[in-house]
């Protein structure tokens, strides 16, 4: 406002007198005439200040902005319109148009008077804003504000341990690896069991049926698909709301029945424009795992391991690499105690900056941010550079329409290099990581095991060659527009009927491609290897789906104030393609690495498909006096994915609610200074799951050999035309209370669900139909139950320390599920338990009708056997017992004769036949009788001193399939977490823990690690291992190819009960006076530790294990969950 | 209220802008439909080739081997066999051997039953396609279908039985078996009802032979009788194959002139092993043509293969182009015992011995030729006469089903059993068991005079008509003998000795042939087994069973399934 008082006086005078001298001033003013008119504050004319007409539903029909003397002008539409003037900072001026010159003067905002804000929150997960109070389903929210300045990086991190019966499970550490997620236990044998992701209203999946044409060399693959998922940057996020029971996932009909995540993004406000920049580092490093054997040892441990078979030196005589032999031309290569795990660690880095930028005025509001990422793993090897942005538009055309438009895109480049820390583990510790010369001097060059190498040791690539030379890059573009319209058609507030009308199309394009080279100096055997020399892949895969939605919402206006009622019926149709290539090419000339190169193609292929779906949804809800609630749900959906008999599903869901705080009686208790709030919820619904698979019901032909040069076609499968949506009926119960003036808060569910009509894939039918089996079959049921419990303490204990506020927060979340089938063709139970396969590392899966998943079955192990022979007893003539010398034995305790030792020789420990008495069975000669593995079989097999011991439970003197038992169960008994916020003024410390308890694991990579089997390195545990006739120890002996030392037994089962300490966080800002010194309006700074401790008995890497429906839970993760240091800083300006 | 309208049929109209349910219909973009499928002749052609091809994968053709020679005293473990081929060669067969399963056999079966099924409905659609193609069609998958089924029955006896096409889940798909003989007389009677039908020349020169002539029906029929005891009709279907033969050789002599090299041995037109080659007066011609070239005047049905699509079985099995050997491998008694006749071509055709093996070189040899006259080896054949050969380059042989000397060798089995109906001592029961006999021993020998290769000194070897014609016993002998040197490798043997054991209803004599293929320990064993003619068949397999309760085990092997559970 800065302008020479002379002008100004000047111009005002003009126009005054113009005004003055204009005839017929109090005329009503008509359409065409031109309004003019001059905006001022205390300070003067204002410039750039807003000026519109608007009508009558408040759509601006013409619009001016003042010039440098204020002044604006422009012709009048109508003049029932009215004129409104807009400036930020200002109060907004609104007048009618009853004359052509405007003076106004506007009035800087002051602050805001404390407005007491009374109306109820919302829940619009059904799609209508339902009061909180009034939501009958079963929902847990979590706002981002809770999370705000912990530094997390992904979203499932921090939900972990906080949503009561969302089991949240990270399987591995490598860069872009996500978790799995289980909400209430898995209700389905076939598909993902992973709840539905929603942004925003719009289902964020990849149709996994639109790219599984997809055929990585590289299984990772898969989660690295669904990670993307998660990919939305937790900056951007408002909101987490899981909805658990089927009246809360019913608007999302079959898509829904493994629960949904809604996640709402921010969008800009009203008020000034905010500038929010921040910065995050964040290092992670791998947590020490098992301590291996290094050169020496795992040379003498072979030499032991290629003995022991047979007793004889023949096989190793052969083996010079471990034989320490100067002469050899290699030695010098194979003479090292190398630590490759170290080698191939590293100190893992991320850095992270944001920019968000929004605001907004009258018309319209945006929120604008973005991203970058840039990663390197705590392996070697690993880079992942990130790039996502979002863009949040709201644009009010009028008070009636308004239009949002949502743009996200995620871009996502990854170097991967999964297998380094597992390859390191089994590397051989003698071996060199560069050549070596004469005196030992590594050369730089990365030494490769020649082919030359005696075949029964390990050909690994050396992990620190492949992390250099392997090139294996994944890009991801995914990007999500969306456009949206709504009209309010009746009312505009609560006081009168209102009728909204909502449409929406939202895109969901996703590209991916990977490339990958394995350069020929990786290769071992150099060119003359089977082709796969200087071999590139390249795979493409994208998809696009589009989705339309029509929603209408009605809420009347009742005379009778203590009725509401809200309805909303929507139509929605999806449509969405995918298509694939996929091409290798071997033998190319060194440098070249594109696939597209002119070298052998050894694999080529391509898919394309489509899907389709359409559903109509109808919601209602009705609460008397906000006491009691009433919800229904009704959703009907049409897939492509079965025939014209079953196409449509319609699953209805009911809830109910009553606010028992709200009965006058209750005053009573409230008055008790305890409970507050009381409110009980009970639901009903059914959901729908559909086939993971398009097309099942046409009968395919498909071309199949050549006959006579000829193309032949042959049918490809049975059609499924029965095929039937699979049904989940849920009940829940839930109780909400409000304790010590809400200072805390309980819900507590309790639930039940039956799944009906089981979707079985690959049915087995007798093969007389020409085929093997039926893609689905509908059979069985199945059951989960359990409970939740989940508090929030707010406040709980609040004071003042040194003239600061401080104050104690917390959560604490229990939950429990337990998985059972009730009933299953006994065909595909049968095809399903499959037969014992005496093999070393197996355990027996065994699902049982009616009991809970997971039981882990197997072999109970006693030790090791300390001798081959016996030494115990000969009877005489007469029967007495006599010692291998021929001298009397007398009785022990139990009546027995002892048992002798020979120290060195033979001991009472040794693999023989004993009674369900622990006495041996002594055949007609006098004579023990050795225990044998699944004898009369072609695994058969002769225990002897230093094998493991296996507990012959039926004392038959054989140890085979009937003696498994029941070892444990994989599921916990409980599990959840907790966590404790400490505030204290501007400064806050944030814990987060969470737990298992109860479960078993198989822990499969102590099973690798120990089993002394293979020549690969192992663990350094194995030191303590049988060596020589008496030795007393519980590691056997080592046994190159042979034995069975490690048979899926107790020995591997472990509990994998924890509590860990998932972060701990310190957030400061800085006084708002310090922060204006500095320009800026507030700055932040927060440092936290991820994956503190975990305090566990589990010796494995870590106990956070997860087991698929069906399957026990193994442990057979190579890469650990890395530990992670974060610190951040965040600035708005 | 008027924008409420107007916005509410904007909705409806998107609601009725397509009916959802055509919306929802999605066809397969990688897969054709049923839908757009069946429309012409050319559909039916390319499903009906589809059986063949099914018939030709490697699935069945080792089964063809494993359930029709691998058991007999013919083949025994080669180099490096693996496991479950192993039990077979054993005889220690359990339900959980892969071998065990059927299933490929019944993709045969279910494709020609499509074929079946559905070229009627396309014969109303398609103009083009005549009644006489649809008849020759039908013909084609039902013979297919018949030849499927007749290898599952004597391998397993009683099988499902399936007619109708897979073709949605509504079907019923677990079936009871059905005994041997409904499905024998249900099959016999498809083919009686065919030969009109099926084409007797096809367009190509290769269809001939690849394909279902009425030849082939005739003597697949006539193989059919032979089990069935019914010594007329093999006699009537053995004639109908002769006739046809006699045509063929017309024409080919018409083709060739002079240069044929088929010839008449007891007025049977069958090639000739002598042949002239660079190196003088050689014999092998006959080997040559059927097994090196393929698609020759003596078959009447076999599997083509060539380099683009590779005999599975051959290589792997018999011997790969180093003729070093492959998982089985003849028994000492194929090479030492069978070939009793010092001038029998067919040894060096089917057997290469070296001081230690016994490699298995039929269908292996792209040719071959042998100089009889040079050496004189003794009965226990050493390998010194000379002998040429050349191995294929990648192993490619046809597989051959049904050839005529096979069919020769059947008429001679349905006339020695026959004579043996004629018990009597009476004359004239002597004269027609004489009579009988004696037409026998001409088919016999027609075939065995062949194969001693036309060398002078051979005539001297000659079988004598009356050691055979007087004694039925020794004329059965002297048919399965002939029919083992003759149709060795080409997976017939055991069924022979089935046929043989069934018809005795005792094994003995299978069990006196195969006994020395076990060692001594397992011999025992084995025999005891084998006492039972439900041993002759194997069981089904254990995923089958698991799978369909109404499959009743072969009882023979059912103790198998309760102790061994493991492997």
């Amino acid at each position: 406002m800065t302008m020479t008082m002379k002008n100004n006086i000047f111009k005002r005078v003009a126009c005054v007198l113009s005004i003055a001298s204009l005839p017929g001033l109090l005329m009503a003013q008509k359409a065409g005439d031109v309004i003019s008119g001059v905006i001022e504050d205390n300070e003067g004319p204002m410039m750039m200040v807003n000026v519109t007409e608007r009508d009558a539903s408040d759509r601006i029909v013409a619009h001016d902005i003042t010039n440098i003397n204020g002044e604006f002008s422009f012709t009048l539409h109508n003049p029932n319109d009215r004129i409104q003037v807009t400036y930020v900072g200002y109060e907004t001026v609104d007048l009618p148009i009853n004359k052509l010159f405007f003076e106004i003067k506007m009035k800087e905002q002051g602050e805001l008077p404390t407005v007491e804000i009374t109306a109820d929150r919302v829940q619009e997960t059904s799609g209508l804003p339902i009061p909180l109070r009034e939501a009958s389903n079963s929902v847990q929210t979590i706002n981002m504000e809770e999370f705000e300045g912990l530094g997390i990086t992904t979203v499932d991190e921090a939900l972990q341990g906080r949503i009561a019966g969302l089991d949240i499970v990270f399987d591995s550490g490598d860069l872009g690896a996500r978790s799995t997620m289980h909400l209430r236990g898995v209700a389905t044998l076939t598909g993902d069991a992973n709840p539905l992701i929603v942004v925003d209203g719009n289902i964020w999946q990849v149709d996994n049926n639109l790219v599984n044409n997809f055929d990585f060399t590289n299984n990772s693959n898969d989660t690295e698909k669904v990670s993307e998922l998660l990919a939305i940057n937790p900056e951007d996020i408002a909101s987490i709301s899981v909805l658990k029971d089927a009246a809360a996932t019913a608007i999302w009909g079959s898509r829904g029945t493994n629960g949904v995540m809604e996640i709402r993004t921010k969008r800009g406000s009203r008020g000034k424009t905010r500038v929010n920049y921040s910065y995050r580092f964040n290092g992670t490093w791998q947590p020490e795992g098992y301590k291996l054997l290094n050169g020496d040892q795992y040379t003498m441990f072979l030499k032991e391991s290629f003995f022991n078979p047979k007793m004889n030196d023949i096989v190793t005589g052969d083996i010079w690499e471990i034989q320490y032999r100067p002469k050899e031309p290699l030695y010098n290569m194979y003479n090292n105690n190398t630590d490759w795990v170290d080698a191939v660690k590293k100190f893992g880095m991320q850095h992270s900056h944001n920019v968000s930028v929004s605001g907004g005025g009258d018309k319209a509001n945006f929120r604008i941010s973005a991203g970058f990422d840039t990663q390197t793993g705590s392996v070697i090897g690993q880079k992942m550079n990130r790039f996502t942005t979002r863009v949040a538009f709201d644009y009010f055309i009028s008070d009636r329409i308004k239009v949002v438009t949502n743009f996200a895109m995620t871009y996502t480049k990854n170097k991967r290099n999964s297998a380094a820390i597992g390859t390191a583990m089994k590397m051989m510790p003698n071996l060199a990581i560069y050549y070596e010369d004469r005196n030992d001097v590594p050369t730089g060059e990365y030494f490769i095991v020649p082919p030359t190498q005696s075949k029964q040791l390990p050909t690994h690539t050396n992990p620190l060659a492949e992390a250099d030379y392997h090139e294996n890059y994944s890009t991801q573009l995914s990007v999500q527009p969306e456009f949206q319209l709504v009209y309010n058609l009746m009312g505009l507030d609560n006081d009168k009927t209102r009728l909204t009308y909502d449409a929406r199309v939202t895109f969901n394009v996703s590209n991916s491609d990977g490339d990958e080279y394995n350069p020929q100096i990786l290769s071992r055997d150099g060119w003359k290897s089977d082709g796969s020399v200087n071999s590139s892949s390249h795979n493409i895969s994208k998809s696009s789906q589009i989705t339309t939605t029509h929603s209408l919402t009605f809420i009347p206006h009742l005379k009778n104030r203590n009725h509401s009622v809200m309805a909303m019926v929507r139509y929605q149709l999806n449509t969405g393609n995918g298509k694939s290539q996929n091409s290798k090419v071997t033998g190319a000339p060194s440098p070249i690495k594109a696939g597209s190169a002119d070298a052998k193609i050894s694999d080529i292929s391509t898919g394309a498909s489509r899907s389709r779906g359409v559903n109509m949804t109808f919601t209602a809800h009705y609460s008397y006096k906000s006491k009691y609630s009433f919800d229904f749900t009704a959703r009907t959906d049409g897939s492509t994915r079965f025939g014209d008999a079953n196409r449509w599903g319609t699953f209805p869901a009911i809830s109910g609610r009553w606010n028992v705080s709200d009965e006058p009686w209750f005053d009573n208790l409230r008055n008790a200074g305890i409970l507050d709030m009381m409110a009980a919820r009970i639901s009903w619904g059914v959901t729908g799951n559909a086939p993971g698979q398009e097309g099942l019901f046409y009968s395919k032909y498909k071309s199949g050999d050549k006959y006579l040069s000829t193309g032949t076609i042959h049918p490809d499968n049975i059609r499924m035309s029965t095929l039937q949506w699979e049904e989940t009926t849920s009940w829940n119960l839930g109780f909400d209370f409000g304790l010590w003036r809400d200072k805390v808060s309980l819900n507590i569910d309790v639930y039940s669900r039956l799944t009906e009509k089981l979707l079985n894939g690959d049915y087995a039918i007798p093969s007389s139909s020409g085929f093997s089996n039926l893609a689905y079959v509908n059979d069985g049921s199945m059951k989960n139950e359990g409970w939740e419990l989940n508090l929030n303490l707010n406040r709980i204990y609040s004071t003042r320390i040194w003239g600061k506020d401080f104050s104690v927060n917390g959560n604490i979340s229990f939950s429990d599920n337990t998985n059972q089938i009730l009933e299953l063709n006994p065909t595909i139970l049968e095809k399903r338990n499959k037969d014992f396969d005496f093999k070393n590392g197996s355990y027996l899966s065994y699902i049982a009708l009616k009991n809970a998943f997971g039981s882990i079955y197997g072999f109970k192990f006693k030790g090791v056997y300390q001798y081959s022979d016996w030494g115990g007893f000969v009877t005489d003539d007469n029967g007495n017992y006599l010692d291998a010398d021929g001298n009397p034995l007398f009785p022990d305790a139990y009546g027995r004769p002892q048992e002798k030792e020979i120290p060195g020789v033979a001991g009472s420990n040794a693999p023989i036949v004993r009674d369900a008495d622990g006495n041996p069975i002594l055949n007609q000669k006098g004579k023990t009788k050795p225990v044998k593995y699944a004898y009369g079989t072609t695994n058969e097999y002769e225990f002897k001193g230093g094998d493991a011991i296996y507990e012959d439970i039926n004392h038959d003197g054989n140890i085979n399939e009937l003696d498994i038992v029941y070892l444990g169960s994989s599921l916990p008994k409980l599990s959840g977490g907790f966590g404790l916020r400490l505030s204290w003024g501007r400064l806050s410390w944030n814990n987060q823990f969470n737990f298992r308890w109860g479960n078993k694991i198989v822990n499969g990579s102590r099973m690798d690690a120990e089993s002394m089997y293979g020549t690969d390195n192992t663990s350094a545990a194995v030191n303590w291992r049988w060596r020589v006739e008496g030795d007393e120890t519980v590691m056997p002996r080592a046994l190159y190819q042979y034995g069975y030392n490690y048979l899926g037994s107790d020995r591997y089962v472990e509990d994998g009960s924890f509590l860990r300490w998932n972060y701990t966080a310190l957030n400061y800002s800085l006084d708002p006076s310090v922060a204006k010194k500095l320009h800026v309006s507030s700055v932040s700074f927060n440092f936290n530790l991820n994956n503190v401790i975990c305090w566990t008995k589990y010796s494995g890497m870590d106990p956070e294990v997860s087991a698929g429906a069906g399957s026990v839970a193994r442990d057979n993760a190579q890469t650990p969950r890395s530990k992670q240091v974060t610190f951040g800083v965040s600035v708005q300006f | 209220m008027k924008k409420i309208k107007l916005a509410l049929s904007v909705i409806l109209m998107g609601l009725s802008v397509s009916s959802c349910n055509d919306f929802l219909t999605l066809q397969p973009l990688n897969d054709i439909v049923l839908e757009n499928f069946w429309t012409n002749k050319d559909d039916v052609e390319s499903v009906l080739l589809g059986s063949y091809a099914s018939l030709e994968k490697t699935d069945c053709l080792v089964r063809m081997s494993i359930w029709g020679e691998m058991r007999s005293d013919n083949i025994t473990i080669g180099k490096s066999t693996k496991d479950d081929i192993l039990q077979i060669l054993r005889d220690n067969i359990l339900s959980t051997n892969d071998w065990t399963q059927y299933k490929c056999f019944y993709e045969v079966i279910n494709n020609a039953n499509t074929v079946m099924y559905y070229a009627p409905q396309v014969a109303k659609i398609d103009p083009n396609y005549t009644r006489g193609q649809l008849n020759a069609d039908l013909a084609e998958a039902k013979a297919l279908r018949a030849l499927a089924y007749w290898y599952l029955i004597r391998a397993y006896k009683d099988v499902p039985f399936v007619t109708e096409p897979s073709i949605d889940d509504t079907k019923e798909f677990f079936l009871a078996q059905t005994p041997f003989n409904d499905i024998l007389d249900y099959i016999i009677n498809d083919l009686e009802d065919i030969t009109d039908d099926v084409k007797v020349k096809y367009l190509k020169e290769l269809e001939n032979t690849s394909r279902f002539t009425a030849s082939a029906v005739w003597a697949m029929l006539a193989d059919m009788y032979l089990w069935k005891q019914d010594w007329a009709n093999v006699e009537r279907c053995c004639k109908k194959v002769t006739e046809i033969k006699m045509d063929d050789y017309k024409e080919l002599y018409e083709k060739e002139g002079k240069a044929i090299t088929v010839s008449f041995f007891n007025e049977y037109p069958l090639y000739k092993e002598d042949f002239q080659s660079q190196n003088g007066n050689r014999v092998g011609n006959a080997y040559n043509m059927i097994f090196g070239t393929g698609n020759s005047f003596e078959v009447l049905f076999e599997l083509p293969y060539d380099n683009s699509k590779k005999n599975g079985f051959v290589s792997d099995y018999y011997c790969p182009k180093e003729l070093n050997g492959g998982y089985l491998k003849a028994t000492n008694e194929a090479a030492k015992k069978a070939f009793t006749q010092e001038y029998d071509v067919r040894y060096f055709e089917n057997i290469r011995s070296t001081s230690d093996e016994n490699y298995i070189v039929k269908y292996a040899y792209e040719d071959m030729e042998c100089n009889l006259s040079e050496g004189k080896a003794s009965v226990v054949l050493s390998n010194k006469r000379y002998f040429n050969n050349s191995v294929r380059e990648s192993t490619s042989p046809n597989w051959i089903i049904y050839r005529y000397s096979d069919v020769l060798l059947m008429q001679a089995e349905a006339y020695t059993m026959w004579a043996k109906e004629y018990e009597g001592t009476d004359s004239a029961s002597t004269a027609d068991r004489t009579a009988l006999l004696e037409k026998a021993f001409t088919l016999v020998d027609a075939v065995n005079k062949r194969a001693l290769g036309g060398y002078s000194a051979a005539s001297t070897e000659y079988l004598v008509a009356s050691t055979y014609t007087s004694d039925v016993e020794k004329m059965e002998e002297l048919v399965l003998d002939e029919r083992r040197r003759e149709l060795m490798f080409e997976g017939k043997r055991w069924f022979d000795l089935c046929r043989k054991s069934l018809r005795d209803g005792n094994t003995n004599y299978l069990w006196s042939k195969i006994e020395d293929k076990f060692d001594s320990n397992a011999r025992s064993a084995v025999r005891i087994k084998m006492t039972d003619l439900d041993a002759l068949y194997f069981p089904f397999n254990r995923d089958e069973i698991k799978i369909n309760p109404l499959i009743k085990q072969n009882p023979v092997y059912v103790e198998d399934e309760f102790i061994q559970k493991a492997q």
